[in-house]
């Protein structure tokens, strides 16, 4: 009865006419923002942050965070469309929208990643109005070892995310691991593979990796096969779901939302590592894993769900415990400093409404969304018909002011070019992107909890078997290496006893 | 014939007009402050606050500009590199000014000679927090549990050769203890291992872990400072805890390009003095657990510049504290 009382406080505070005004600015900022490839919610965020200063502060609150869900959305319009993630989350919906997109299917791959997100982030903001506290303690049990057979399982995951042969998805995925270690490591402070470039010592950015390997190579390939894009549009179903397809998609959204969330309030993790779980964990448990990558709607569905459900769940350790999980909550908790709000275990109590009303915001703003997002699917799918030529320029015009708006550095821009020809020979090779991003996003965060928890432990391996989540996850990861595996073991027997 | 003629006079006088800009009064550029962190951070919010107020003082537009990346080295090495014409600052503190300089030899940047230091701003007391398993209650329980089990204790910092790092190690240095540093990417990333209970002992600016003190989830042992924190009044300082030698703080000042002109300089601090005394703006700082102390004169802020490095230097090759 108390979450009762709590939330009409919340709805009380999320729907007046400023706040509400508010929370439309935001989201509509954010859409737009998603769909731009390169700027992200952060970068605006920081820019709109000075017109906070004279807004009251659950209004400046509800604004900036309707920026970053927001975002979420927006970014799987151009994964669909064109196989430009605007957004570091939608990277996996381009591998199979952008698929749905080439067999006429834009319209309804739009539509699932719009409803799959507010289903998301319906449940996911009853779990922060029920269990913030709880979830937040939860997270706080996830130590330096649980973290590394975490990212373990992810790692061995990424090679179900792959399509093609076993040995080229292992080899990606080393080879992202390389990539993100380039950078200054935290255990020791030393600068690695960075060439003395000032530039390359916070690593390379995943932004501009994801532009790079999927944007502008999907441009140069695209201009080499020179093929007839009128595909698209003419062989457009309609833009709504099928039944068959709904009925599919609809467990893949309810997974993928239960994914997302748990690991939206893990720090660290959030929208990002959500999606990826999402898709490769659909994978594994479809009966048809063959039309992964083909254009099947699970694979929209659920990495959608997860990056929505993991974006508002990232919010929970912030509020409940004044860390923030991200970048983008940092921005949260200092844009709340401004406003001389202190974020913490306080909040709930003292600043109740400030708690209440974001939440109910939070779910207010989804709903904004969807009202606003499925309308606008034709219009979207509209934009496929423009004829390439001019498509691909703005493409890449638009892609080289988001990754400049990164850091205000033309480093950057030259390095995204430099993945981009990287990407056009994984793909005359035949190697596909997704594990390399998946690899290059666990390999450091892997390291660094190893290390971290070698170096609590005292050099103990033991740890990661005497924590109970860590043995999980390694025992997890262990049966899953084996699934994957064995497969492939029986079929080159089968070949050897045929011959 | 005509039309080029008229178009050399043009652009002509166009370029006389913008070189003759110079020579008018400073300002007439918009003053950008650049903050070598991420929008959102401590720094941050001192640079929007003194550059708001500034902006309505001087009925002239001063904007925050974050440059982040290289642990702050990139932001800086822009100012150091800029035009000394007043109109590029930065918004340097204990880590870019002096902890990086101590620390590194091969900065693409001389904390002393490439900067003319305007004022300081603020300073902050570091606390020594702990997980509350851990059977102390105070500094002294700290030191003798700390000399009873030697490198058993872990302890966060935000990055090796930050800050927090320093202060510890300057800890250890002063009290004859050792503790293994555990370095995160970041305050918040160590403080949710503390709060966890990975790590047992966190050397931490105020305001980042406060809200868990006042709940209860973290035990304050002591603050460094003169005198007690408002927000945290039960928590004694190091003196009051029996550790008067023990000092550490960390500040955050205003610096341009060195060269740039001493008109302009002393112009700049004058208003940021302005600013940095009006009382809402030291109320908003106090409630971050920052206190404002602005600097009588640059040179004074100058001297303190280099006292602090001395200091830190002195810190780092006692303690042997190498990042690269």
């Amino acid at each position: 009865m108390e979450l009762l009382n709590n939330l009409i406080l919340g709805f009380g505070v999320a729907l007046t006419p400023i706040n509400m005004a508010y929370c439309f600015i935001g989201v509509l900022v954010g859409t737009l923002v998603g769909v731009l490839p390169g700027l992200g919610p952060l970068a605006t965020m920081a820019m709109l942050l000075p017109i906070t200063f004279n807004m009251a502060p659950v209004t400046a609150l509800i604004m900036l965070a309707g920026i970053y869900y927001g975002a979420q959305y927006g970014g799987s319009t151009t994964a669909i469309l064109v196989n430009l993630p605007g957004e570091s989350s939608s990277v996996v919906t381009c591998i199979d929208g952008y698929q749905m997109a080439r067999q006429g299917r834009a319209g309804a791959a739009l539509a699932i990643s719009a409803l799959g997100s507010f289903f998301a982030g319906t449940v996911s903001t009853m779990l922060i109005a029920g269990f913030a506290p709880p979830l937040a303690d939860l997270a706080l049990k996830f130590g330096p070892s649980a973290y590394f057979s975490l990212m373990v399982l992810g790692l061995v995951s990424a090679i179900v995310l792959a399509s093609g042969s076993i040995a080229k998805a292992i080899a990606m995925v080393l080879l992202g691991i390389l990539l993100g270690l380039v950078g200054t490591d935290v255990n020791s402070g030393v600068a690695r593979f960075t060439f003395g470039i000032s530039e390359l010592s916070d690593g390379v950015g995943f932004v501009i990796v994801a532009m790079g390997v999927f944007g502008f190579t999907e441009v140069i390939v695209s201009l080499e096969l020179n093929e007839k894009r009128e595909v698209f549009t003419k062989k457009v179903t309609g833009l709504w779901l099928t039944k068959d397809e709904f009925k599919a998609a609809a467990p893949a959204v309810l997974r993928g939302t239960m994914l997302g969330s748990m690991l939206g309030i893990l720090p660290g993790g959030g929208a990002l590592l959500s999606s990826f779980a999402a898709y490769s964990f659909e994978k594994k448990i479809s009966k048809n894993p063959s039309k992964f990558g083909k254009g099947a709607i699970e694979g929209v569905a659920a990495p959608e769900s997860a990056n929505n459900a993991g974006a508002q769940t990232s919010f929970i350790p912030l509020l409940t415990l004044g860390i923030p999980s991200n970048p983008v909550m940092a921005l949260m908790m200092g844009a709340m400093m401004i406003h001389n709000i202190q974020p913490g275990p306080q909040i709930v109590i003292n600043q109740p409404e400030l708690f209440w009303g974001m939440i109910a915001s939070m779910w207010v703003g989804n709903l904004m969304l969807v009202v606003f997002n499925l309308p606008l699917i034709g219009m979207w799918v509209k934009l496929l018909s423009v004829p390439y030529r001019f498509l691909f320029p703005a493409i890449l015009l638009f892609c080289g002011i988001g990754i400049y708006t990164l850091s205000y550095n033309t480093f950057d821009i030259y390095l995204a070019v430099l993945f981009g020809f990287l990407g056009y020979l994984f793909v005359k090779l035949e190697c596909e992107a997704a594990p390399l991003m998946l690899g290059f996003i666990l390999g450091p965060m892997m390291e660094e909890s190893l290390r971290r928890a070698l170096l609590i432990s005292r050099g103990d391996p033991a740890v990661f078997l005497t924590n109970p989540i860590s043995l999980c996850m390694l025992i997890a990861a262990t049966a899953l290496l084996g699934i994957v595996i064995m497969p492939a073991v029986r079929r080159k027997r089968e070949d050897v006893f045929v011959e | 014939m005509i039309k080029k003629i008229t178009c050399w006079v043009a652009s002509i006088v166009l370029i006389a007009f913008s070189v003759g800009a110079f020579a008018q009064d400073y300002p007439n550029q918009p003053i950008r402050i650049i903050v070598p962190y991420t929008a959102g951070g401590s720094s941050d919010f001192v640079a929007r606050t003194v550059a708001t107020r500034m902006q309505e003082n001087m009925n002239h537009p001063v904007v925050v500009e974050n440059r982040p990346g290289g642990n702050a080295v990139i932001g800086t090495e822009l100012v150091a590199k800029a035009r000394p014409d007043g109109y590029t600052l930065l918004l340097g503190g204990s880590s870019v000014l002096s902890a990086n300089p101590a620390l590194y030899n091969n900065l693409p940047y001389d904390a002393l000679k490439d900067f003319a230091p305007l004022t300081n701003a603020v300073v902050s007391p570091i606390v020594v927090v702990v997980h509350p398993s851990l059977p102390v209650n105070s500094i002294k329980e700290l030191i003798a549990y700390a000399k009873a089990n030697p490198g058993k204790l872990n302890y966060g910092s935000a990055g090796v050769g930050n800050t927090l790092h320093l202060a510890a190690e300057m800890f250890c240095l002063t009290t004859g203890t050792s503790m293994t540093h555990v370095p995160y990417k970041g305050a918040s990333q160590a403080l949710g291992d503390l709060l966890g209970g990975s790590i047992q002992v966190m050397f931490d600016l105020p305001q980042t872990p406060l809200s868990n003190i006042q709940a209860g989830k973290l035990k304050a042992l002591a603050v460094t400072g003169e005198k007690r924190i408002a927000v945290m009044p039960d928590v004694p300082t190091m003196a009051e805890a029996g550790l008067p030698e023990y000092q550490f703080g960390t500040w955050i000042g205003l610096v341009a390009p060195a060269k740039t002109p001493p008109a302009i300089v002393s112009r700049l601090h004058k208003e940021m003095v302005k600013v940095l005394n009006q009382p809402e703006v030291k109320e908003s700082f106090a409630k971050q657990v920052m206190e404002v102390k602005a600097s009588e004169s640059s040179e004074a802020f100058a001297q303190f510049i280099k006292s602090e490095i001395d200091r830190l230097r002195n810190l780092v090759q006692t303690a042997n504290i190498k990042p690269e």
